[in-house]
């Protein structure tokens, strides 16, 4: 078995929706995605945002971009930002929930 | 007049004025909420926009001024939308929030408004267009004039 080849079997077994992955609804297309709820909410000047990590598959999103929609359960979420990749695998930041403070 | 008072004549002024609630309607398709202060831990849901907030900052008075007080109303639209017209792009949540301000405006300065005969004698406008995006805000801090000699300085 090639370097390759087994790189793509270790992906489809971290993938899999009967073990860490479940399916998620990217850009209006079902894929295995793995939410993770390690990110704590985005505190920003005068508000704040709920915010997960989300690891996709490259060969299922190729070029992810800011404000992309996924949805999550039945929350829509955005992407906010590419936290990395490593050829692979898509590491995003994902937020939704955006809300203001009303003061100065 | 009491601090209060002024509040719920705003409150009461915005609350479910028609041309208000027509411009919400119109372009957000609910109408608005209105917060009189609100929690800073669980901060006002989306569902809640187009929103009116209205807070008191504080208030001032002396022995030869009748005196004032500070209101701040936010303004708080949810809006991601964009258009481009030539090289141009505008965001619509911009546009949408003075607008929204305006209208807000338009009623509570009218001359029919109830506002005790208070009056605003300065007001001083923060707007938050981009941090927290597609939500806009905008903050005014209004200095109403108190119209009545009640100064608990001078009561007592």
């Amino acid at each position: 078995m090639t370097l390759s080849e087994m790189i793509t079997n270790d992906l489809a077994r971290v993938f899999d929706t009967d073990e860490m992955a479940e399916t998620v609804t990217y850009g209006g297309s079902e894929i295995s995605a793995i939410v993770s709820h390690e990110a704590d909410p985005d505190e920003r000047d005068g508000g704040r945002a709920a915010a997960v990590i989300l690891r996709v598959k490259v060969s299922d999103v190729a070029s992810p971009a800011y404000r992309d929609s996924v949805v999550i359960g039945s929350d829509t979420w955005r992407v906010k930002q590419v936290l990395g990749g490593d050829g692979n695998i898509w590491r995003l930041q994902l937020e939704r929930d955006e809300r203001s403070g009303f003061r100065r | 007049m009491d601090y209060w008072t002024l509040i719920g004549k705003i409150r009461d002024a915005v609350k479910s004025a028609s041309g208000i609630t027509s411009w919400c309607t119109t372009n957000y398709g609910q109408q608005h909420k209105v917060y009189i202060g609100y929690d800073e831990k669980n901060l006002p849901d989306q569902d809640d926009y187009p929103i009116i907030v209205i807070s008191p900052t504080g208030q001032h008075a002396a022995l030869d001024d009748y005196g004032e007080f500070g209101v701040e109303i936010g303004y708080g639209l949810v809006d991601a939308a964009e258009g481009t017209s030539g090289n141009v792009i505008t965001y619509q949540g911009v546009q949408n929030l003075l607008e929204f301000r305006k209208t807000v405006e338009t009623v509570l300065f009218d001359a029919d408004t109830d506002l005790g005969g208070s009056w605003v004698a300065e007001l001083d406008e923060l707007i938050e267009p981009v941090e927290l995006f597609p939500v806009f805000v905008s903050l005014v801090l209004y200095t109403f004039k108190n119209p009545d000699r009640d100064d608990p300085i001078i009561q007592r």
